[in-house]
């Protein structure tokens, strides 16, 4: 539509050919560099944020992401740059508000989705496990190049990779507490943090190290203390 | 080309240990060839980087070495044929799951020649042999005892540490630490079952043996 109407004057510098071509461009480029910047912010393991500061900071930096292109794509095509600061100051303006929209209405989006519909995946790492030591399954620690599986009965070491034990314990509750150790949920007895160590021990004693990238998800499942500011009031 | 070292005697933990590092890095350099090496330590226990200190239940019996292998305590000595594998597992299909299951097939071959049937647990570590001959468990299952232990390291792709076979040793030595941290069965030796195997003997089958087991590209999960 956009390119047979010719908005922005590309009615007048292009021809129909042209103008498919240039907003297939900008379509892409946009879509991309939004895709790019909002994937980095959403997922990045440094940048684990509350929707609060999170929504504000990928509309800031979508929009100003999308002026950018947009910016480079018409200099590249068209030849041309915005008249003085008041139409780039209106061009970055209105891409923060579009991002917001977006981004916010994605936000809300994600919030309403219906949660997906549970398997009841069994947990087949048993079928690996002794007989004697198929208890509750308490937790999973690698031990290069096995994983030990502890579990109410005990504990044994099977040869695999921790991500395919995770995947073959199935639905049994679970939390990464390291990159090498996932504990049960129930499993968890208390957690504590002694200078720059930080365990958690288990119902079976074992304790097992908990990495500082890992402390928040622990601390949102109610596994983790609370931070003093964070406490309610009795 | 694989150099096949045997030395004789009783060869020192912490030496055996140097040495076996500095031929990883030059395998890794491509400055030394793949080494397979044959030794026999005087009486010790190691302990490997998961070892927990209740498992060594006699700590003043021999002397302990912490050692960076992946496991628990460990007993070497005399009569026990330890065999440091420092191999390029980048150019074994880099999968260090796979090699280990190669190395188990290895000492399964090896026993083998011997008409021993040498099996591998899930859950428990090492290679370990049926034992009939022996009262049944309390869950009246056939007793089984350990004969092969198994710890590898990786150094820039490359093995080191690896595998012992008891072949003579003193099974009482082993009482001082909890194996593999597994307390609910034992140990044997070839000699244990009866067999009139000789180091030499051992040696020349785990040679025969090693192509077959050890120069798979794949294996399954």
């Amino acid at each position: 539509m956009l390119a047979i109407s010719g908005p922005f004057r590309t009615l007048d510098l292009l021809g129909l050919f042209q103008r498919l071509i240039y907003r297939t461009a900008v379509i892409f480029l946009t879509c991309g560099a939004g895709t790019a910047v909002s994937g980095f912010l959403t997922h990045h393991p440094r940048l684990r944020l509350a929707p609060i500061p999170r929504i504000p900071l990928i509309s800031r930096a979508l929009g100003l992401a999308v002026t950018l292109v947009l910016t480079l794509t018409d200099l590249v095509i068209l030849g041309d740059l915005p008249d003085g600061p008041g139409e780039m100051f209106g061009k970055t303006g209105a891409a923060l508000l579009v991002s917001t929209v977006i981004v916010t209405l994605g936000h809300l989006a994600a919030r309403t989705e219906p949660a997906p519909a549970t398997t009841n995946r069994p947990a087949i790492i048993f079928d690996r496990l002794p007989l004697e030591k198929r208890g509750v399954l308490l937790s999973l620690s690698v031990e290069d190049p096995y994983v030990r599986n502890s579990t109410t009965k005990g504990s044994a070491m099977i040869l695999m990779r921790l991500a395919d034990a995770i995947r073959e314990a199935g639905d049994t509750p679970g939390l990464q507490a390291h990159r090498s150790h996932r504990v049960a949920r129930a499993a968890v007895a208390s957690a504590c943090k002694t200078g720059e160590t930080a365990v958690l021990t288990l119902l079976n004693g074992t304790q097992n190290p908990v990495s500082r990238r890992c402390i928040t998800d622990l601390r949102t499942a109610g596994l983790w203390p609370a931070r003093p500011s964070e406490r309610t009031a009795p | 080309m694989i150099d096949w070292i045997a030395t004789d005697g009783l060869t020192d933990y912490a030496a055996a240990t140097a040495f076996m590092e500095t031929r990883a890095d030059a395998i890794a350099a491509g400055t030394a060839p793949e080494t397979i090496w044959f030794v026999e330590h005087p009486p010790l226990y190691t302990a490997g980087t998961s070892a927990k200190v209740k498992d060594l239940t006699d700590p003043d019996r021999f002397p302990v070495y912490t050692s960076k292998r992946g496991g628990q305590y460990t007993y070497h000595g005399p009569g026990q044929r330890v065999v440091y594998v420092m191999l390029n597992v980048a150019e074994r299909g880099r999968d260090v799951r796979c090699f280990v299951r190669d190395l188990e097939s290895w000492i399964i071959a090896t026993l083998a020649e011997f008409n021993v049937t040498g099996e591998i647990r899930n859950g428990r570590v090492g290679v370990w042999v049926q034992r009939p001959d022996k009262p049944r468990t309390a869950t009246a299952e056939i007793a089984e005892d350990k004969i092969a232990a198994l710890g590898i390291r990786l150094r820039k792709w490359v093995s080191f540490h690896g595998l012992s076979i008891n072949v003579d040793p003193d099974l009482s030595h082993f009482d001082g630490i909890v194996p593999c941290g597994i307390r609910d069965h034992g140990v044997t030796s070839l000699v244990d079952l009866g067999l009139p195997v000789t180091m030499t003997d051992l040696d020349l089958a785990l040679r025969r043996t090693f192509d077959a087991a050890m120069t798979r590209r794949s294996c399954a999960a």
